[in-house]
C-alpha cells in the first residue's frame, strides 16, 4: 500500500534535488524580493563547494609524468594536496619560503604549481592524492557529484538560510542565522567523518614506524638528508 | 499514515520530503545492507563503486576477505613497484568513488561486495523502504524538517537534535556488537 494517500493512479517522481531545496527555502525563510532564483543558485553552489572542500569529500589520485623539470602544474580541480609519493616514498612538504634552499628533500606548492626538491630526473611519475573542488551549479537541474550524497543535500538549505538571515539582519534573524550555521557546520563535520570511513583513510591497522614508507628526517638540513 | 505536517503540502512536495528524509535516515542508520558481485577484468585495477553504495563493509574473493589497505599503502604501491607488481595478498582501497584492487588482476575474476545500500527513489505510489524504528525516526525527521522550513527554527532545531541522537542509536544498533577490530597496544600490538 502506498505510503502517501495519492489521489489517482499517476505516479509522481521526486523533483531534481535543487528544485526541492529551493522550494524548502521559499516556504518561509527567503522572500523572492530578497533573493531571486539566481542568487539562491549561487548560494547553493557556494555551500556545495565549501562543504566539499572543508570535508575533503571529493578525493582523487593523479599521476604527474616527470620530464626532468622541477615544477609541474597542479590539476585544474585541485583544492588541497593530501599527500605526494615518489618512488614508493611519501614526500614531506617543504614550506614555500624554503623552497629554494639547498639540501632539502620534499615538495612545495605555490598557486597552481607543485615543485619537487631535489629536481627528479625524467622518467617515472609523481603520485598526488588531493581533495577536489566540485564544479559550481549552472542550473537547477544540476545534481551534486556522488561524493556529496543525497543525505547531505540539506546542508545547502542551511547554508542559504544562514546567508539570507545574515543579510536580513535583526535580533531574531541573527539568532536564526547562528542555528542555521551550526546545522551546516555539524553536517560538514559529519560528511568529513563519513568520507574518512568510505575512503580508505581510517587506521586499518597499526604500522610500525620502520615499515611506514616515509623518508624519516626528510627535509632537515645536515647529514641526515639523503639528497641522492 | 504519513505525518500530519505533510498533509498541508502538495503531493509533489510530499514526495520530495519523503524521498529526502528516507535517503538521510537510510544513510544515518546504515539499516539496508546488500551484496553484489563485481567482475574484474585482466589488467584493470580500478573500478567504479556501485551507484547505490553508502558505505563499503567488505570485499570477498570467494570466502576470503580482501585486505583493507590504507590510502598510504595504496600510494606507496602505485608510486613504487606499481599495482601489477604488488606482492601482498589481494587487497583493496577506496579513493572517492573509485575502488583500487591490488595486485592488478592477471585474469578475469569475480569479487563480492558487501555494503550499506541506498534505497531506490521514492515516488507517490511507493511504500516506504524503512520500517520499525527507522520508520519512526523518518517520520520524526519529516516533522522536524517541515517545522524548520515553516520558520519555527527553535522547534525544528530541537526536533533535528533529537533525530541525530536517535539516528546514532539506531546506527550503533544496526552495526551490531561486532565492529571493525582495532588493535590494542600491549595486547594485539607488540612494540
Amino acid at each position: 500500500m502506498p505510503y502517501l494517500p495519492a489521489p489517482g493512479t499517476e505516479t509522481i517522481e521526486p523533483s531534481p534535488p535543487l528544485d526541492f531545496l529551493r522550494m524548502r527555502l521559499r516556504m518561509s525563510a527567503i522572500e523572492e524580493e530578497l533573493f531571486d532564483d539566481m542568487h539562491l543558485l549561487e548560494h547553493f553552489s557556494e555551500a556545495y563547494q565549501r562543504a566539499c572542500e572543508r570535508s575533503r569529500a571529493l578525493q582523487a589520485i593523479t599521476e604527474v609524468a616527470l620530464d626532468g623539470s622541477q615544477e609541474y602544474q597542479l590539476p585544474p580541480d585541485h583544492h588541497r594536496t593530501l599527500s605526494v609519493y615518489l618512488h614508493g616514498y611519501e614526500l614531506d612538504r617543504i614550506p614555500t619560503r624554503n623552497a629554494l634552499r639547498e639540501g632539502l628533500f620534499g615538495y612545495y606548492e605555490y598557486g597552481t604549481t607543485i615543485g619537487v626538491r631535489p629536481t627528479p630526473p625524467s622518467g617515472g611519475s609523481l603520485f598526488l592524492l588531493y581533495a577536489r573542488s566540485p564544479e559550481m551549479f549552472a542550473m537547477y537541474e544540476d545534481v551534486p557529484e556522488a561524493g556529496f550524497p543525497p543525505e547531505f543535500y540539506h546542508l545547502l538549505v542551511h547554508y542559504a538560510r544562514w546567508k539570507a538571515a545574515t543579510v536580513a539582519g535583526g535580533a531574531q534573524r541573527i539568532g536564526q542565522a547562528a542555528m542555521e550555521k551550526d546545522q551546516f557546520d555539524l553536517g560538514v563535520a559529519l560528511l568529513r567523518t563519513r568520507n574518512r570511513r568510505i575512503n580508505s583513510a581510517r587506521p586499518a591497522r597499526v604500522i610500525h614506524v620502520l615499515e611506514h614508507p616515509r623518508r624519516r628526517f626528510a627535509g632537515r638540513l645536515g647529514n641526515d638528508v639523503d639528497a641522492g | 499514515m504519513p505525518s500530519h505536517f505533510l498533509t498541508h503540502l502538495s503531493l509533489q512536495e510530499q514526495v520530495d520530503y519523503v524521498e529526502s528524509c528516507q535517503q538521510r535516515v537510510a544513510a544515518d542508520t546504515v539499516v539496508r545492507e546488500a551484496k553484489t558481485t563485481l567482475a574484474l577484468t585482466a589488467g584493470d585495477f580500478t573500478y567504479d563503486l556501485p551507484a547505490d553504495l553508502i558505505e563499503l563493509e567488505g570485499i570477498y574473493n570467494d570466502t576470503v576477505a580482501l585486505d583493507d589497505l590504507t590510502i598510504s599503502e595504496l600510494m606507496a604501491v602505485l608510486s613504487g613497484t606499481g599495482a601489477s607488481n604488488y606482492l601482498g595478498p589481494q587487497g583493496y582501497a577506496v579513493v572517492g568513488r573509485t575502488l583500487y584492487v591490488l595486485p592488478t588482476p592477471a585474469a578475469a575474476d569475480t569479487l563480492t561486495l558487501v555494503y550499506v545500500q541506498r534505497p531506490p527513489a521514492f515516488d507517490s505510489q511507493a511504500e516506504l523502504e524503512l520500517d520499525g524504528a527507522e520508520r519512526e525516526i523518518l517520520e520524526a525527521l519529516l516533522d522536524g524538517n517541515v517545522v524548520f522550513d515553516r520558520g519555527e527554527t527553535e522547534v525544528g532545531s530541537a526536533a533535528l537534535a533529537r533525530y541525530m541522537v536517535e539516528a546514532q542509536r539506531r546506527r550503533a544498533h544496526n552495526r551490531g556488537p561486532v565492529g571493525p577490530h582495532l588493535p590494542v597496544i600491549g595486547n594485539d600490538v607488540f612494540l
